[in-house]
Parts: C-alpha cells; structure tokens; sequence
C-alpha cells in the first residue's frame, strides 16, 4: 500500500508544496513592494538608475501602481487554491508585464527577464501546489 | 442542435492534440481541457435513440414535479416515458454498429476456452490501493440503474462447445447459457439491430434501494412487525436495524433476486453477498435517518411526503458520493479527480459553490448539479456499452476474512458463495455490521487485469443439484457479442480513439501477447472485455497513471456519468432546496459516505480517519495508523 492512500501523508504533500509556492511568491511581492516603495519615495534614484531622461514626475505614480498590484496579490499568496482564479490572472500578468518590460528595451530588459523569471517559476510551482492539493482530496 | 460555440473550441483542442498523443501523456492544465473536449465531442457522436415508438404514460395522481415516480416516469415532462423501468437501452455507437454477431462468429473464439485461457485467475492480483467497498459499491450502483430483464426460457440457450480437458461440471455435454431477451419489435424497427429493455429504471434514483415499480416500493416500506406501510414514511427495518426477509410470494421480485429464496428485502436484491447487503443496510438506515430529520422541520406532513423526500435526498446523497469519492478514487490522478468534482461543484471548486452557489448556468464552472437540464443528441437512457464498460468481476476476490474491528482477531474466513444469497443473516450473526464493513475496508479487491477473473464466479452453483452452473467470464463475452457491443479494436475506433494495428500494440506483455494470439486470428476479433483488461499493460494507448480501469472504459464513464447527472431533472433544474426542503439540500450538501459510516458505524471511524478516500484501505485495528485517527 502507497503512502499517498493516506491523508496525512498527503496532507503534508501539499502543505510543502505550498510553501515553496508561498515562498517564492512572497520573495516576488517583497522585491516588487521594495521597488515599489523606492519609485514613490525616491523616483530620481530610481530615473537616474534606469537612465530615464528627467523629469521624473511620471516615475512616482508607477511606483504606486506596483504596490497596489503587489497588495492585490496578497490573497493569492495567502491561499492559492481558494483564490486560484485570482492565482491564474497574476500569472498570466506576469507574462505580460514581462512582455511589455521586454518592448520597452534598453534597461528595462532586466526587469523583463526578473517579471519572466518569476513567472516561470510561480507558475510550475503552482500547478506543483494544485497538483498535490488535488491528490490530498478523496 | 449541436455542440456550442464554447464545446466546438474544446473540440477541436482536443481533436488537434489528441492526434500526436493521448489526453493523459500532457500534462495537467493541457489534459484537462482535453477531457472536456473528448466529452463534448462525445455527446453529439456517440449518443444513439433505440425507442422508435414509445408508450404513452398517463399521468398518476403522484407530484411529479416534486418527487421521483417509482418507475422513473416524467422525470423528463415532455417525454414521461424517457428511462422509465422497462425502456429500451440505448447506445453509445451507431446503430448499424451495433447488430448482434450470429454464428459462427458469435461463438468466435470460444467464450469458454476465452474464459479459462485469459481469465481465470491463477494468482491474486491485488489493487493494493483500493479497498474492497470499492468493488462492493459497484454493483450496489449498478443494481440501481442497470438489470437487463430476465433472459429468456423459451429459447434454446446458447451452446457452448467444451474445449478438450475442461472440467466443467456438465461434461460431455456442452455449456449452456441463456439468451438475451430482446424486446419486441415495434413500428419503426424494421431494418435496425435488436433492443434490450432494462428492468430498472434508467436514472440514477436509489431504485436499488427502493425499487422499480410501485409494489416493490411498496413492499420495502412495510414494517416486519406489523406487515403494514411503515405511517412515518420509513424503510422497514426489523429492530435490529437489518432486513427482513423476503417472502417467496411477493408477486414483483427483481429479475436477478428471483433466482435464490430466502433473501433480505431490499429494493434490488440480485448478486446478494454481506458486503451489498452492508451497504444497502446503512443506506436503508441513513434514509430513516432523513426522516427522522426532516420530521423535526415538518412534524405534520404525511408518511408519503416524507418518504418522498427522504428518496430524493438519499439518491442525490449516492449519486454525490459516487461523483466525487467513489469515481476518484478508482480514477486517482488530478485529471481524474478535478474531472469528477468539477462534475458536482465546477472548477471554482466546493468552498466556493457552497459559500457563494453558483456563478452562471455553465458546468464547467459552476459543476451540472443546478445546471439546466440537457439530453445533448438523444433522448436519455443508459447503454449496452455503458453496461459492457462495467463488467468488472476481477475487481472481487475468491476469499474473504472477516476480522474483529477492536483488535484485528480472525472470526470468520469464507469463500464469496459462503456469504452470499440466504446466508448473508447468518454472516451477520456471526460476524456483526462494523466488522463486515470493517474486514471489507482493510482487504485489497482484485486489479482490472487479465488472468484476475475470481474462478468462485467462474462456477456459480445455480442449481446444483440439476448440474446448472454458471461461467459468468465466459457469460460476460457472450454477452457483448449478443448484444451488438463492438469487439475492442471497433469499439475504440467509434469512440474516437485510436484502435492497436497489431497483437504488439495491444499490449506490452509478452506473455499475454502470445496467449491472445493463440486464440484470435487478428487483433480486430479481440473481445472488448480482453482488450480493456489487457490495456493495463499496454503502451502508450494504456490505463490512464493512477487509474483502475483502462482508457476505454473511462471514455464511456466520462459521457455517461456526467449525462446520468445533467439529464435528470433533480439533479439539474430541480436540484434546489425548493424541491429537497432546506434540511434535505444541506444534507446532501454536507455528507459523504465517510460521514454516513461515522453515524451508523461509529466505533468505525478511528480507523478510516487517516484514509484520503473511504474506498482506500483502512488503518487495521491496533495499528500506528489506527491510534492515530483516534487521536
């Protein structure tokens, strides 16, 4: 007889799962919250770093936007499963951000390849998470 | 009528990458969505009418809007006649597929020498992650939907020459087998293949429990003590919470029950053995159970309104049980467990459809139960494949051990014939209710495989005395040849699959290989219940990761399990607590069958707490596993 008939065993199966989700997740948002939180309080470090041409007025209200987006995903971070409709629509978000980072060019390749990388990784873990959150249930 | 936009998109999905590969070598998110359109696709092809010319059902003074006819009329209003007890099986191949084979190939190869060759069991082959109420529960649902009437005596049955060296009880003479009773041709016919009509009726309505027709119905609600309709609206139970015995006079017996006296009383009572009997015993008291519930709600409603309602409730409870943990746990991967929950909740999933109800009238997001009412390219009814898909004898072992639930001591070890028919109050009486359900949960039933047939089954006493036995592997070929089922390479071809070329891709054993070879001439004449069991070890086109039955038959489940919900009128339009009462929509909501074991077998549950399904194996009594659910 297989562990996996057991749930406990696959209980804890997928509380692992869903702490490597959650970890990556929460080193995402707390990347994207710093860089956020960095554009609002200093957008011309942040303009100088990314050689914008000043000024820099538009650099403040992005940064804003960025924690607003990181604190929509909190739920997701929270619990993906109950919030996996909202889980998938930040994944595909974080495709097309990259996307648009990579339209952009110059500097901004670099956050294109950090949005593409964690994407990448959100989204295997995450199917990893529902995978086992699935086998845990009759 | 036709597919939706919406299906056509998942159609063509799955047509596009069902071509370089099956659904369940792509991974999840991919197979997924191919499942949904393998169904799709499913029921505008493989929906087939027999009922060329159907019977005019006058309306009974019953409420047919709010409860279930007991012989399955106007469910459908439109057409009240539509799965009754008594209509035709449909199909799930075109109809000029499905005529039945004659001889000599009827008898090609011979279903005997099929029988001892690949089916007999040589040695045990355990499902290990099942247990046996798996098994038990099957013909306990089947019992509720399916029953071909009784085959016919008027005919000369089929002769089944002896291959050299059998030892069949009749020797010399050859093996007889009744034939299939064919309904009687009717106006719109002519020219079509033979229909068979079911004994029960074709929803998925407890009829099991509370039979097919209205005097069987009544008979299960007459109290033993005092041979009148129970006034509460209960099932008649005897004190001791078990069944009567049938009387050999009661003028309606089921088709298969008839066959042995002195059964328990219970709706169906054909293949009787104590596992059935344990399962028809808790649910006969769950539904007491409902009643004394929905009688705190509505103290002075009638013993009909209440048995009304508690039948609808206890059906609904089955039906969900059989969705979302009987079915996942023989289809154990994710594909197979989101495709079966997504069945009753949608795949916004149970916390969501229970907090919120549902999102839109759409079942892929929101599951069929609530949904509207559809019957897609045919009027409803089961089918002859839907039968064949479930004959899965091998699923039952030879032996039995019943244990004591306290601590594990042997107290009986008996052969499936031993505990059967008449013999199953004595089990009782000696085992007792817990440690039966208890022995079955901690055993292994048999895998889906060739060489795995039980050989009990394989020699059923009929009538002993009169030299009648019974081989029901070699029955169980016949059968599908009788009745038009097509052989295995056809039947996948008509499902949309792809059919094995040769021997070689049938299966990957070798052994098995050459033991087919030695008795088809092609790959083409391979019965259909040889080629599913052999597709358990069988590449790529085999069992699906994780699944107890083959790829062939869980198409015709994910067409007829999902059509069996979202063309019955309670589990769609009518699945609402206007219909069930409050208390009866809450009961079907929050039960499952770990929790109708927990009320009725209490001292149970420490030993399946650490089970992730009630049909996997239990913790054994004093087990590490056991002290653990005590905990």
């Amino acid at each position: 007889m297989s562990e996996a008939v057991q749930l406990g065993w696959s209980k804890r199966q997928a509380q692992s799962a869903a702490g490597k989700f959650r970890t990556a997740m929460a080193v995402y948002l707390v990347i994207y919250a710093l860089a956020g939180l960095l554009a609002v309080i200093l957008p011309s470090v942040v303009g100088h770093a990314l050689e914008l041409p000043p000024p820099y007025g538009g650099i403040r209200p992005v940064g804003g936007l960025m924690l607003l987006v990181a604190a929509f995903q909190l739920p997701v971070w929270q619990d993906a499963v109950r919030s996996r409709v909202s889980a998938l629509i930040a994944i595909l978000g974080h495709f097309l951000l990259a996307l648009l980072w990579a339209v952009a060019g110059g500097l901004f390749l670099w956050i294109a390849l950090f949005e593409l990388v964690f994407a990448i990784l959100l989204a295997w873990l995450l199917y990893k998470y529902m995978a086992a959150e699935l086998m845990s249930r009759p | 009528m036709g597919a939706s936009w919406f299906d056509k998109i998942f159609i063509a999905f799955e047509k596009g990458l069902g071509g370089f590969r099956v659904w369940h070598w792509w991974p999840f998110p991919v197979a997924l969505p191919m499942l949904v359109g393998i169904r799709a696709r499913m029921r505008w092809s493989n929906l087939f009418d027999t009922e060329r010319s159907p019977p005019v059902i006058p309306s009974g003074s019953a409420d047919v809007r709010s409860q279930r006819t007991a012989d399955g009329s106007y469910n459908d209003l439109g057409k009240p006649w539509m799965g009754m007890a008594g209509a035709r099986f449909g199909r799930n191949m075109p109809l000029k597929s499905t005529f039945g084979e004659t001889p000599p190939r009827l008898y090609e190869p011979n279903p005997r020498e099929v029988s001892n060759k690949l089916l007999a069991r040589k040695e045990f082959i355990p499902a290990s992650n099942l247990n046996i109420l798996a098994p038990t529960s099957l013909p306990f649902m089947v019992h509720d939907s399916v029953s071909h009437v009784v085959n016919g005596r008027k005919n000369p049955p089929h002769s089944i020459d002896l291959p050299p060296g059998d030892d069949w009880p009749s020797k010399p003479e050859p093996m007889t087998i009744l034939r299939s009773l064919p309904d009687l041709a009717r106006p719109g016919d002519e020219g079509l293949p033979t229909a068979y009509t079911n004994a029960e009726t074709h929803w998925w309505d407890a009829s099991q429990l509370y039979g097919s027709s209205l005097l069987r119905q009544t008979y299960v609600r007459t109290d033993p003590a005092t041979a009148q309709l129970c006034p509460d609206g209960k099932i008649g139970l005897k004190p001791n919470g078990h069944f009567p015995i049938e009387e050999e006079v009661l003028e309606t017996p089921d088709a298969e029950g008839a066959r042995f006296p002195n059964l328990e009383l219970s709706g169906v009572n054909g293949n009787w053995w104590v596992g059935l009997s344990a399962l028809h015993t808790i649910f006969a008291r769950e539904h007491n159970c409902v009643v004394d519930r929905l009688k705190m709600d509505y103290p002075s409603v009638s013993g009909e309104w209440l048995f009304q309602k508690a039948r609808l409730i206890i059906a609904a409870l089955l039906v969900k049980i059989q969705t979302i943990e009987w079915t996942p746990g023989l289809m154990d991967s994710a594909e197979g467990k989101i495709a079966m929950r997504s069945n009753w909740w949608g795949l916004l999933g149970e916390h969501y459809a229970r907090g919120y109800g549902r999102v839109n009238d759409m079942e892929i997001v929101s599951g069929i139960a609530g949904s509207p009412t559809d019957h897609h390219a045919a009027p409803y009814s089961l089918t002859e494949e839907f039968v064949a898909g479930y004959r899965m004898h091998s699923l039952m072992p030879d032996t039995y051990s019943f244990r004591s639930h306290t601590d594990d001591r042997l107290i009986l070890e008996a052969s499936l014939l031993d505990v059967a028919h008449s013999k199953v109050p004595a089990v009782y009486e000696t085992v007792g209710l817990d440690n039966v359900i208890y022995s079955l949960a901690t055993s292994n039933p048999g895998a889906l495989a060739l060489h795995n047939f039980p050989n009990q089954l394989r020699r059923i006493p009929e009538k002993p005395a009169e030299g009648i036995f019974t081989d029901l592997a070699a029955v169980d070929i016949l059968r599908d040849r009788e009745r038009g089922v097509p052989r295995y390479c056809e039947f996948r071809r008509l499902l949309g699959m792809p059919a094995p070329a040769s021997f070689e891709e049938l299966t990957t054993d070798t052994t098995w290989r050459n033991e087919i070879k030695s008795l088809y001439k092609t790959v083409e004449d391979v019965d259909l219940l040889v080629g599913t069991l052999a597709e358990n070890r069988a590449a790529p086109n085999g069992s699906p990761p994780g699944f107890a039955f083959s790829d062939t038959v869980f198409r015709v489940f994910i067409l007829m399990a999902s059509r069996r919900l979202k063309s019955d009128r309670f589990y769609t339009t009518d699945f609402t607590p206007e219909v069930y009462t409050q208390a009866g929509w809450d009961w079907v909501q929050e039960n499952t069958l770990r929790s109708v074991i927990s009320r009725h077998c209490p001292s149970l549950k420490p030993l399946f707490a650490d089970s992730r399904n009630i049909f996997f194996p239990w913790a054994k009594a004093g087990s590490a596993r056991s002290m653990a659910g005590a905990r």
